[in-house]
């Protein structure tokens, strides 16, 4: 019968002073590092030696060609896909954390939490214990009867990267959506259904808008961190499942490395997701009004 | 009462083990205005969310204008409601607000603008439409969700507490105003509170309710004069019980022997019998004081010394200690007991039809 969203807690917050260090610390360590690589995405490099320059040189690299371009095109569907899993299962837990188990939910939320406490490399090779040739799934049906071979395509595969994404970011698209689900009040949603509005509807007139500033943030998790994610595809990814990232990290060590052409590639992507984030939130307001 | 709007028939709710509701059966006439009036717990809100679909009735059946709506789901149902918190959605504004139900009806945009400014006009706050509802103050908000509730023309409104969350000053004048709005339109309005006075300002008719059951309904007239038990006389305005046994009964008349004395009373339809728990209800305001101890109704006055005495601005209330401790209060006009002071020995007398006799709660 009671809930817990005031009013005052839907009010947006202000720009204030004391937002000042945040914001040196954002100058310091983001803007101005940034700054750096895209001066730097001009630039041209001899060897290990950096020369100074302006040259669209390696933008016109990037865009002509072809393997360039069709990493790129697979890093923007791994990313695609895999939020494509993530932020729906983490929209459903997190309704189910705020209006099913209720007082139960901060209990999952604290499981959630404790899930990212664990290190990312270790959660990397968990799931290849899982998805490997002789590991748990293959075993399993195996032992099951299901299938005689063990199935390939479940390691060394887009799949597994878009699997071991999905597990990695799954918690991280949980706390920012359960969050907005807490600002949700039982009567908002009684409310719309009082008025007329079958479940469907309400997800899309009143759940999806209201959990908007969630969805928005776990979007944002998900896809640009699964699509700037080089460590999941070289450990789970076969040959065929190298994303922009690997070679991006490829420019910037070892031989063969180039750094202007690597902060090009930076740039290109981050153009790219920028992009694709505008137009599916545009896509998302799309659905919500009506 | 011209047609029956809302029928609830045996209708009992438990949750798990507890039960909520225990058999209730209520009439709801069309254009009535009733109040469902109780203590927090009561079940007053659990009925009016079986009426408006969000729960479903463990036995009983709900019926609106002839239809079974029991196992209809809320967004079917010709039911609208009032949320203590408005419930108001947050990222539209007032006008989306309230053409959402016409919107999913499907009517056309002009008409769905005319709707909303009638609707705005209704409750006064044209001009408002383009707010963000975080901007409104609470007696708006409440003025938007009641709009937003009728925009869609339901059959029966069902309001729960809207007005809880106000203060004093402005739930008075939004009494009024809901109680003219529901007159102009002549629609029928279930509202729940637990606000004693709320209920008999607002409404054509009152049903109290206690553990589950309604355990009394009727005018407001009705309720306060007429109580049917120690427990509504109590709940509904301000009361001296006075508490006893049954000495003697000779037809209607009953004499109740209590600790303050031994008094009379008329039983009107209940039947007593010698030795039987009961109590006489007098209300603060038919109880007359006087200082002199001359000639005293017999079995209608009771001596004591005064108090306390509290000065509320148009009235005075002065609690008189009797011979065997027991506190009865009256209430009067203030200047009624002009130099009466703490420690004056008073007589207390009332008329023998301003006494009620009820039975003891049997709990």
């Amino acid at each position: 019968m009671s809930s817990s969203a005031a009013p005052a807690a839907r009010e947006q917050s202000r720009p204030h002073a004391s937002m000042l260090p945040a914001a040196a610390f954002y100058i310091v360590f983001f803007a101005l590092p940034t700054l750096c690589l895209f001066v730097l995405s001009f630039w041209t490099a001899d060897g290990f030696q950096l020369i100074p320059g302006f040259t669209l040189g390696n933008y016109e690299k990037i865009f002509t060609s072809p393997l360039y371009r069709a990493l790129m095109i697979r890093t923007i569907g791994v990313a695609f896909v895999t939020t494509a899993i993530v932020v729906p299962i983490a929209f459903a837990v997190s309704f189910l954390m705020r209006f099913v188990f209720e007082r139960r939910g901060q209990f999952i939320l604290q499981m959630v939490l404790l899930s990212l406490f664990s290190g990312y490399l270790v959660r990397i090779y968990a799931w290849r214990t899982i998805l490997g040739k002789q590991g748990l799934l293959n075993s399993t049906l195996q032992w099951l009867g299901v299938i005689r071979e063990p199935l390939d395509f479940l390691i060394y595969s887009n799949f597994a990267v878009v699997v071991t994404l999905s597990g990695l970011l799954l918690p991280l698209a949980v706390l920012p959506l359960y969050s907005a689900m807490l600002n949700i009040g039982r009567d908002d949603i009684e409310a719309a259904r009082d008025l007329g509005a079958g479940r469907l509807h309400v997800l899309r007139t009143v759940l999806l808008p209201m959990a908007m500033p969630g969805v928005r943030t776990a979007f944002a998790f998900s896809f640009l961190l699964s699509a700037g994610d080089f460590v999941t595809p070289s450990l789970v990814g076969g040959a065929q499942s190298l994303l922009i990232g690997n070679i991006i990290s490829d420019q910037f060590r070892g031989i063969g490395s180039n750094w202007p052409l690597g902060a090009a590639m930076a740039f290109v992507v981050i153009a790219v997701m920028l992009a694709s984030y505008l137009i599916v939130m545009r896509l998302i307001r799309w659905v919500t009004t009506w | 009462m011209t047609q029956t709007a809302v029928e609830i028939e045996g209708v009992r709710k438990r949750f798990g083990a507890a039960t909520a509701l225990e058999k209730v059966d209520l009439n709801v006439g069309t254009g009535e205005f009733l109040s469902l009036l109780g203590s927090s717990g009561c079940g007053k809100s659990t009925l009016l969310r079986i009426i408006s679909g969000f729960e479903q009735p463990t036995e009983g059946s709900v019926r609106i204008h002839g239809t079974d709506v029991t196992r209809q789901p809320p967004e079917r149902r010709p039911t609208n409601m009032v949320f203590q918190r408005g419930a108001l959605f947050p990222h539209m504004s007032v006008r989306e607000n309230i053409a959402y139900s016409l919107k999913l009806k499907r009517w056309e945009r002009s008409r769905i603008n005319d709707r909303v400014d009638e609707m705005l006009a209704l409750v006064r706050l044209e001009g408002f439409a383009d707010r963000e509802p975080g901007k409104l103050s609470g007696g708006q908000a409440q003025r938007v969700a009641l709009a937003r509730a009728l925009a869609g023309e339901p059959r029966v409104l069902l309001l729960d507490e809207p007005l809880s969350a106000l203060d004093l000053k402005l739930r008075q004048q939004m009494q009024l105003e809901l109680r003219a709005i529901q007159k102009r339109l002549g629609a029928t309005f279930i509202f729940v509170t637990h606000d004693q006075t709320e209920a008999l300002v607002m409404s054509d008719r009152i049903a109290i309710m206690n553990n589950g059951r309604i355990v009394q309904h009727g005018t407001p007239r009705d309720i306060y004069r007429r109580p049917n038990s120690v427990f509504v006389s109590d709940f509904i305005g301000a009361t001296n019980l006075l508490r006893g046994t049954i000495t003697a009964v000779e037809g209607k008349r009953v004499v109740l022997r209590t600790d303050s004395g031994t008094f009379h009373a008329l039983a009107s339809d209940m039947a007593v019998k010698r030795g039987e728990r009961a109590a006489l209800s007098v209300r603060p305001e038919a109880i007359s004081l006087r200082r002199d101890p001359g000639a005293t109704p017999e079995g209608y006055s009771v001596a004591g010394l005064v108090d306390e005495i509290i000065y509320q601005g148009n009235t005075v209330r002065v609690g008189v200690r009797a011979a065997s401790g027991a506190a009865i209060w009256i209430e009067g006009r203030g200047d009624d007991f002009d130099g009466l002071s703490s420690g004056t020995a008073v007589v207390l007398s009332w008329a023998p039809d301003a006494a009620i006799l009820l039975r003891e709660d049997t709990e």
